[in-house]
């Protein structure tokens, strides 16, 4: 699920950026230091889409000349929720199941979560999890619609396990 | 390396299920957002960048979201986004549930509730099928 949230973040700034841009060199810091980052908490910072103007004075390291600042800002996160359906791109076909994608996630679907009916076949090109009157072919490039079932929440990536075991999941044209 | 694959917060992880409405407390504040909402944001905050840093390019976290919602988006104008969410609204939903409801514009109810388990216990079959009937619409009429 995608979500506006409300975070803060620390900037640390060289005493040579000190002057009349500095508020232009503060949100140009922000962007490229916040946006495409991940936490476990808060999932993965695509966008920031305001920052917010009353900012707290930063505050002098000391010995160093470097200053603090804390900036608060409102961005759009993404993070997975356990049971939660989504639609994904599968991205790699092969004997052990699915890899897809669902925009910066990673999701793979083994095949114990794929539906007994529909059976890998090696011999099309590209292979592909179908059943056997045909009608659902899943495929590279593919869509298809998941529950996600586990997350797994590294340092600086998450990682989901889905499953296509429930009526209406799977392909979708 | 063991680090690299340690679990942060796992406590809290656990805890955490769609399925009932449970969410992390990080969140308790936040407003879910429908794809095609997010779309709208992502393409604001592309054209800032396109006319203050052009030297600099999205990361690529960005770039595989945008393209995601570019896919995804059930909805092709703010109007219609708009009208969706009013229409979700006029019920008393969870956020989670009408938000996912936006996202994947079931057909019919039973769908739905399979999708979003929740729904259940918190709306009858009628009054669903009804508002998914009206989000129908509003795709169809959508330029």
């Amino acid at each position: 699920m995608f979500y506006k949230i409300i975070l803060d973040h620390e900037i640390l700034l060289h005493p040579k950026y000190f002057g009349p841009d500095i508020k232009e060199v503060m949100r140009k810091k922000l962007y490229s230091e916040v946006e495409g980052s991940c936490s476990g908490k808060y999932g993965f910072v695509i966008a920031v889409t305001r920052i917010f103007d009353n900012q707290e004075p930063g505050l002098l390291q000391p010995g160093r000349g470097f200053v603090v600042f804390k900036l608060k800002y409102e961005a759009v996160v993404f993070r997975p929720i356990k049971g939660e359906v989504l639609e994904a791109i599968v991205t790699q076909v092969n004997k052990v199941g699915l890899f897809t994608q669902i925009g910066p996630l990673n999701c793979f679907v083994s095949k114990h979560c794929i539906p007994t009916e529909v059976k890998f076949d090696q011999n099309t090109n590209p292979p592909c999890y179908r059943n056997d009157d045909g009608d659902t072919t899943i495929q590279e490039g593919s869509c298809i619609r998941l529950r996600i079932v586990g997350t797994r929440v590294n340092a600086m990536d998450i990682f989901a396990i889905g499953s296509l075991m429930e009526d209406y999941l799977g392909g979708i044209s | 390396m063991a680090s690299s694959n340690a679990v942060t917060g796992e406590g809290m992880e656990n805890q955490e299920d769609a399925n009932d409405l449970k969410f992390n407390k990080e969140f308790d504040n936040a407003q879910a957002l429908m794809i095609s909402e997010v779309k709208l944001l992502l393409e604001e905050r592309k054209k800032l960048q396109e006319t203050f840093n052009e030297d600099q390019e999205l990361p690529e976290v960005f770039q595989k979201t945008y393209d995601y919602v570019q896919q995804f988006s059930k909805f092709t104008n703010e109007q219609t986004v708009k009208t969706v969410r009013q229409t979700l609204s006029t019920k008393s939903l969870h956020p989670f549930e009408m938000v996912a409801i936006g996202n994947l514009c079931p057909e019919v109810a039973d769908e739905a509730k399979s999708y979003i388990r929740s729904l259940e216990s918190n709306i009858d079959d009628e009054e669903l099928q009804e508002m998914l009937d009206e989000i129908k619409t509003h795709i169809s009429y959508q330029y």
